[in-house]
């Protein structure tokens, strides 16, 4: 029998550390996260502690009160080393909760549509047409506005957006491989729709899955972020890469940094994000490569 | 074609309703009462009652739901909550600034767009071609309103080359690059990508062996292959930055155009005003979709439409 799925999972991670995408995606993203969640874990009460005496304070000089500061102080005389890695914990938790949700509720979604099909996909595609025909900032704009500011809402509001675009590519994935040789043969020797779907179908929807995903996380901390620098998501005194830059917003002639380097860390995060994306995507299937978004 | 087109355009319509529906009521369980916003917070019970009928509000939910349909059908989107101003008046004075702001940022971002994509493809592993990729891969991961703060700080408040407010033509020029940076990057990968696929066809192989110089290689017979994805991506960025992709800089370089009024209408909790904004944007969206479908048939004969 030929082989058609010419997937790479299982037994090949020394292959993919030889991709240079994922390795630099990885390492980047990695050390950021690294980052975000050892800083505060040293000392919880420096995020949101006031050093009245040592405000606006540029990276890297010393404040009787707090010692070093590595990356300054804001308007408030807070340590911005600790605020940005505490607001990268919030970012980047609430993008990967954002985007496990929309991968599940979608992939389920999707699954059912695709292996089921009639009108049960066609309903279900439909919503997720009507999801699609507007763009994501808007309708979590408008949910926001809707449900009210804050953390809860803003990753509802993510999710009622982000479902849609898994809950496509799983299907075009499933129905991709309903029609191949060997769920044929399947179903020819009697084996039953349930346990085709989980043996023979599912295992070949987890690549796709896992692409976007990684992609969506990155793509849901920059959503996260403008609404939270638009007061819309991540309320003051917690920190988020968002609210922080806001905050530098009146200081940008005095103080750069404050604005600056939540930025470049966000930057760094999201762009790594993508790059690991797109390395994951050249390895675990290359005709996707124009597939997914 | 026109089969299509019909069929289209009723999915569209169906389409259509469904997103004004999902508003209108998504918008009635927003939290706050519209006539306290109008009223403000000292009024009396009288004067609440009053505002809710001069609205509409206290009737049921389906006749104010019927009363906004046919008020649609006949192109008016309801009153502003604060000044009482019509919806529709609102919008076509904050819409064409920010198409002024979507079509320039569009035109130069595709200008810079190809022209570096072809560049990169052509050059393919040169440090041109690097280059080009590097500023993809970063630019996709820059979010607007950071570039939109760096750009105000260097040139503005630092450098003091171009204004921070005021309506302008100056004033034009950061948001423009603000927005361009994002729809350069994205459309320049695919440009590239793309043409880096028709290259290897055969017929380009042909065509070189027939000895044509690579110039007309690469712009008559490659380049309009390559066009093809590119399209789809150029119509449909160009619908959300009318939609979306102004939101934030409109409100950061005091714009005052589309994104401006709805972030605004929200904060302000002026829900007639939101909801026209919703519904618009679905409007150009989806007709922008079905453009770029359209387009597709005439720049590629391959595809047919039953």
């Amino acid at each position: 029998m030929r082989r058609q799925e010419s997937t790479n999972t299982g037994g090949s991670f020394r292959q993919l550390l030889r991709i240079r995408k994922v390795v630099v995606g990885a390492s980047v993203f990695l050390t950021i996260l690294l980052f975000c969640v050892v800083v505060p874990l040293t000392n919880q009460k420096r995020v949101t502690y006031q050093y009245l005496r040592c405000r606006f304070l540029p990276p890297g000089t010393t404040c009787s009160s707090v010692g070093l500061v590595l990356m300054g102080t804001d308007a408030l005389g807070r340590d911005l080393t600790y605020r940005i890695a505490s607001g990268g914990c919030y970012s980047i938790g609430i993008a990967t909760i954002t985007a496990l949700l929309s991968a599940l509720i979608g992939a389920v979604l999707g699954i059912v549509a695709g292996f089921f099909g009639g009108k049960v996909e066609g309903a279900i595609m439909a919503v997720a047409d009507v999801q699609l025909a507007l763009p994501t900032i808007l309708v979590a704009l408008l949910l926001v506005a809707v449900l009210g500011p804050g953390v809860r809402n803003l990753v509802l509001a993510m999710v009622a957006t982000g479902w849609a675009q898994h809950a496509r590519l799983t299907r075009a994935r499933v129905l991709a491989v309903r029609g191949e040789y060997y769920v044929e043969a399947a179903r020819a020797i009697g084996v039953p729709n349930i346990r085709i779907l989980f043996r023979h179908i599912l295992p070949q929807t987890y690549n796709v899955i896992l692409v976007l995903l990684t992609q969506q996380i990155g793509w849901y901390i920059m959503v996260e972020s403008s609404l939270s620098y638009l007061g819309l998501g991540v309320q003051v005194p917690a920190a988020s890469w968002g609210n922080i830059a806001a905050a530098g917003r009146d200081y940008l002639s005095s103080a750069w940094w404050i604005s600056t380097l939540p930025g470049l860390m966000l930057t760094a995060a999201v762009s790594s994000l993508f790059l690991l994306g797109d390395g994951l995507r050249d390895f675990l299937d290359p005709r996707l490569k124009h597939f997914a978004k | 074609m026109v089969g299509y087109l019909v069929g289209r355009g009723i999915r569209i319509f169906l389409s259509f309703f469904a997103i004004t529906t999902i508003v209108f009521v998504a918008l009635r369980f927003a939290p706050g009462d519209p006539a306290m916003l109008i009223g403000g917070d000292g009024v009396g019970p009288e004067q609440i009652a009053l505002v809710r009928h001069e609205f509409g509000l206290d009737r049921p939910i389906l006749l104010q739901y019927g009363e906004f349909l046919s008020e649609l059908f006949q192109g008016r989107l309801g009153r502003s909550l604060t000044g009482r101003v019509p919806v529709v008046a609102l919008i076509s004075k904050a819409l064409p600034k920010t198409l002024l702001l979507a079509f320039s940022a569009w035109i130069l971002s595709t200008a810079i767009a190809l022209s570096l994509g072809l560049y990169a493809a052509s050059h393919r592993n040169s440090v041109g071609d690097l280059i080009a990729v590097g500023i993809a891969g970063i630019g996709r991961g820059l979010p607007d309103f950071w570039v939109a703060i760096m750009l105000l700080m260097v040139f503005a408040v630092r450098l003091r080359w171009l204004p921070v407010l005021g309506g302008s033509i100056t004033h034009m020029i950061l948001p423009t690059i603000t927005i361009s940076i994002q729809v350069i990057s994205l459309t320049l990968r695919i440009v590239r990508d793309s043409l880096l696929e028709v290259l290897g066809m055969d017929y380009i192989r042909t065509a070189r062996s027939k000895g044509l110089p690579e110039r007309t290689v690469i712009l008559k017979h490659a380049f309009r292959n390559a066009l093809i994805p590119v399209v789809t991506v150029l119509g449909l960025r160009l619908a959300s930055l009318i939609g979306a992709g102004m939101v934030v800089t409109e409100t950061i370089f005091n714009w005052p155009g589309f994104g401006n009024l709805f972030l605004r209408s929200i904060q302000i909790q002026d829900y007639p005003t939101v909801q026209g904004c919703m519904i618009v944007v679905a409007g150009i969206f989806l007709v922008l979709n079905l453009a770029v479908d359209v387009i597709y048939v005439t720049i590629d004969p391959r595809v047919t439409y039953k």
